[in-house]
């Protein structure tokens, strides 16, 4: 059985016991959507690079804190994925840098740069996004793009859009109840599947 | 944190909507199968939103990084296993009682020695693992490479406890030298302390998620003090770790330190006040210029 029939269970057990095969294996199934999101949110190969670097890394030294209560092996990694990012997007916005690379994104929106979230909206405008978040309601699907490809804590979104922090968490439920719908809760096919 | 506070923060978490000391909600999951389970169900939802985006393949080179990562991170454990032994002796010994002058002597030149030792191999095996990364990246932008013609864009040196991001090549041989003057200081200053007539040694426990790392701190009446930690996770360049006193419930800054990729740190410690007045020490996670108050991930503490 190689590492390529291995489910993503097996192959976390497997580097737990500091499998570097079965890391390879990993790696090679999930980089690139790692990658991509990180590319999406920071518009920077640079850091989208070493975001992406990061998250493997660190699967495979907290390889063993995974357990099933967290959900699916694919949900805990990019749960680091995002969560990393959104880090990284974060420290870029207190440092006020521009990382200027000249790099030519294919599909790279033409206006928008600099703002993450401007990047965001146009990103669903162009409908990468268009059919999951369609069905939300436009103020649920604001505080999503605040959030998760933004960056934004609930209190800042509270701010940006001058709404209650509460009102923003339960915009934010009701988003996550209506995605849940939208985009299916076949999770053990696709967890089968690889996504 | 109970389930009525997770539960309010358990949609924020997932969108990232949260602060990082936010994040405490993850010890709660760990705890509590109810919440995880509603926080699994939502989780897939956000991890099919995230899989919708168009693709970017990730170049060949973040594999190639990532594994040589791992490489530089190989130890030579034994020698490793017998410095944590004799120092969990140390602190065992110590506990709670000032080390005889003439032992203490012996015990921290040793422990210097072979800490020296070992932190100078594992660094000479990283800086070359660094030099032939930069040697390799000194080649004309391929089509993979988007960034612009200068070679040095994409220099990536990971695995030091202060990398450059993008360009700023330093010579190995130049990191290295400052490197080695620094812990011939560090080693220096514990030998010195041992001559003093009462020394202190403090062992710290780790508190984060992991239970891995500790350390230990050494001081005496001269209000000086060092701090070795070990298996301490590697930090982003925007981390560091931060050390805080306490005093009536009172923290103090005293001072960051980074680690290196064993994880392996040390700072040498002079506090505003006498040591003897503080009765904690604690060590947490800040951003690079350092933090005001703990704000991070708590990692280390230990009493005094």
């Amino acid at each position: 059985m190689t590492y390529e029939d291995h489910d993503d269970k097996q192959l976390i057990e497997k580097i737990t016991d500091q499998d570097r095969e079965a890391l390879s294996a990993l790696y090679d199934r999930y980089s690139n959507t790692v990658y991509s999101l990180a590319m999406h949110m920071l518009k920077d190969s640079g850091a989208a690079e070493e975001v992406t670097q990061d998250v493997f890394f660190n699967i495979w030294r907290r390889a063993a804190s995974y357990h099933v209560q967290r959900g699916t092996v694919t949900a805990w990694l990019f749960s680091i994925a995002h969560h990393r990012t959104i880090d990284e997007l974060r420290r870029r916005k207190r440092v006020q840098t521009h990382v200027q690379h000249g790099v030519d994104l294919t599909n790279r929106p033409s206006s928008g740069d600099g703002d993450p979230v401007e990047y965001a909206k146009l990103q669903f405008a162009r409908s990468y996004l268009k059919d999951a978040l369609g069905n939300l309601r436009p103020e649920q699907r604001e505080v999503v793009v605040l959030a998760y490809f933004g960056g934004l804590t609930h209190s800042e979104i509270s701010s940006r859009l001058d709404q209650p922090l509460g009102t923003v968490k339960t915009r934010m439920r009701l988003a996550i109840k209506k995605l849940r719908d939208v985009l299916g809760s076949n999770v053990t096919e696709w967890a089968d599947n690889g996504l | 944190m109970d389930c009525r506070q997770a539960e309010e923060r358990l949609e924020a978490y997932l969108f990232g909507a949260v602060a990082p000391e936010g994040r405490a909600i993850e010890s709660h999951l760990d705890e509590c199968e109810s919440c995880a389970r509603r926080f699994q169900d939502e989780g897939e939802t956000l991890t099919r939103l995230a899989s919708s985006l168009s693709e970017f393949e990730a170049p060949e080179r973040v594999k190639r990084n990532l594994f040589a990562q791992i490489e530089s991170e190989k130890r030579p454990l034994f020698v490793l296993s017998f410095i944590k032994e004799f120092t969990n002796f140390l602190a065992f010994a110590a506990k709670g009682h000032a080390l005889n002058a003439g032992k203490s002597a012996v015990a921290l030149a040793v422990v210097a020695v072979v800490f020296s030792a070992v932190w100078y191999n594992t660094r000479q095996n990283e800086l070359a693992t660094g030099d032939s990364e930069i040697n390799n990246e000194r080649t004309p932008a391929s089509n993979e490479n988007l960034f612009t013609s200068s070679p040095v864009a994409t220099v990536s040196v990971r695995n030091q406890a202060s990398r450059p991001r993008f360009g700023n090549i330093v010579s190995a041989e130049a990191r290295l030298a400052e490197m080695t003057q620094v812990q011939r200081y560090f080693m220096y200053r514990m030998i010195q302390m041992s001559k003093t007539q009462v020394t202190s040694v403090k062992e710290l426990q780790g508190t984060g998620p992991s239970s891995r790392p500790h350390g230990v701190m050494f001081y005496n009446t001269s209000n000086e003090a060092l701090l070795l930690a070990l298996d301490l996770p590697p930090l982003p360049s925007y981390s560091v770790y931060q050390i805080w006193l306490i005093k009536d419930g009172v923290r103090y800054s005293a001072g960051t330190f980074t680690v290196d990729s064993t994880g392996y740190g040390r700072a040498v410690i002079i506090p505003v006040a006498p040591l003897a007045e503080f009765e904690a020490i604690g060590i947490t996670i800040e951003p690079s210029e350092g933090s005001q108050l703990p704000t991070g991930t708590s990692v280390l503490q230990g009493d005094l």
